[in-house]
């Protein structure tokens, strides 16, 4: 009886040592892109997550054939677009986020580059597997011009 | 198609909250004003503003940069039922604006709110230029 239970010691303290190493370890800050090719160029939501957790979230252009500026005229206000990030919670909740960002922010008026257009600091926890999407808009939520690109949650 | 449902449903709930905000009598819109910070472009003035409209089901947290002093603006906002706090952030700067929308709070949930400036990258928010807080109902 006693070496019975003694036995079992050993296996819950060794099923307890194996285990911790897996239970201690946080999952990794990461940073995941989705890109769509569009308007000559590539729309990215790049996101910074700790598994399902994201912190922020990125709308970066890439621009292909034209440039932050370029065929919407000189204008700052052209080089404006209107982002919405939405997702769907861990409890189920809806999570949206909108605003607005231009491309010359840093300095990448009238030159053919990545352009960081908008940061939403998000700091929610997501759906496992839902998707959290990225719509991007020249000037106006209902340009008409949309494009999206969205991330799987892990 | 799921995408397009699912675009056409958050599309659908800004337009609600906008064409409501539009009928004053419906909504509750309440503003609180940051506190002053120094740009080097324009001298010591307010760092920005948040706004709190609650038009029903949805309520929209608008927050919005003023002076180009270098910190972001962050509204600081409460559901005093539970406690929770929550923030949202504005990273971009003068001229740009961020949007949180919340359709989770319960009507008759007592709310506050208040709007601080801080710093975009560390999230560290600078209390002494917090204003007031604001006090209302979802």
């Amino acid at each position: 009886m006693r070496t019975t239970t003694g036995l079992r010691r050993v296996f819950v303290t060794a099923l307890v040592v194996l285990l911790s190493p897996v239970v201690l370890v946080q999952p990794a800050q990461a940073n995941a892109e989705r890109c769509v090719d569009n308007w000559s160029g590539n729309l990215c939501l790049q996101t910074t997550n700790s598994g399902a957790t994201v912190s922020r979230a990125k709308a970066i252009l890439r621009f292909h054939s034209w440039y932050c500026g370029g065929p919407f005229g000189a204008d700052r206000d052209d080089t404006e677009m209107y982002f919405t990030l939405w997702g769907t919670r861990s409890n189920g909740s809806s999570f949206a986020m909108s605003g607005s960002g231009a491309c010359d922010v840093n300095g990448t008026y009238a030159r053919p580059a990545e352009a960081e257009y908008k940061t939403f600091v998000v700091n929610t926890t997501f759906k496992s597997r839902s998707k959290l999407c990225l719509r991007a808009d020249f000037q106006s939520s209902t340009s008409g011009d949309d494009n999206y690109a969205c991330y799987i949650v892990p | 198609m799921r995408l397009t449902a699912r675009v056409a449903t958050v599309l659908s709930l800004a337009a609600v909250a906008v064409a409501t905000a539009a009928a004053p009598a419906a909504a509750e819109k309440l503003t609180a004003y940051c506190g002053d910070t120094y740009g080097p472009d324009n001298g010591w003035h307010r760092c920005g503003i948040a706004t709190f409209d609650d038009p029903g089901n949805i309520e929209k947290i608008t927050v919005m940069d003023q002076n180009r002093d270098g910190h972001s603006v962050v509204a600081v906002w409460q559901n005093q039922s539970t406690g929770a706090y929550s923030n949202v952030w504005h990273v971009d700067g003068v001229a740009n604006s961020t949007v949180e929308y919340v359709d989770y709070l319960a009507e008759g949930t007592p709310v506050r709110f208040k709007v601080c400036a801080g710093e975009g990258g560390s999230l560290q928010i600078l209390s002494s230029t917090c204003s007031q807080w604001i006090h209302l109902t979802a």
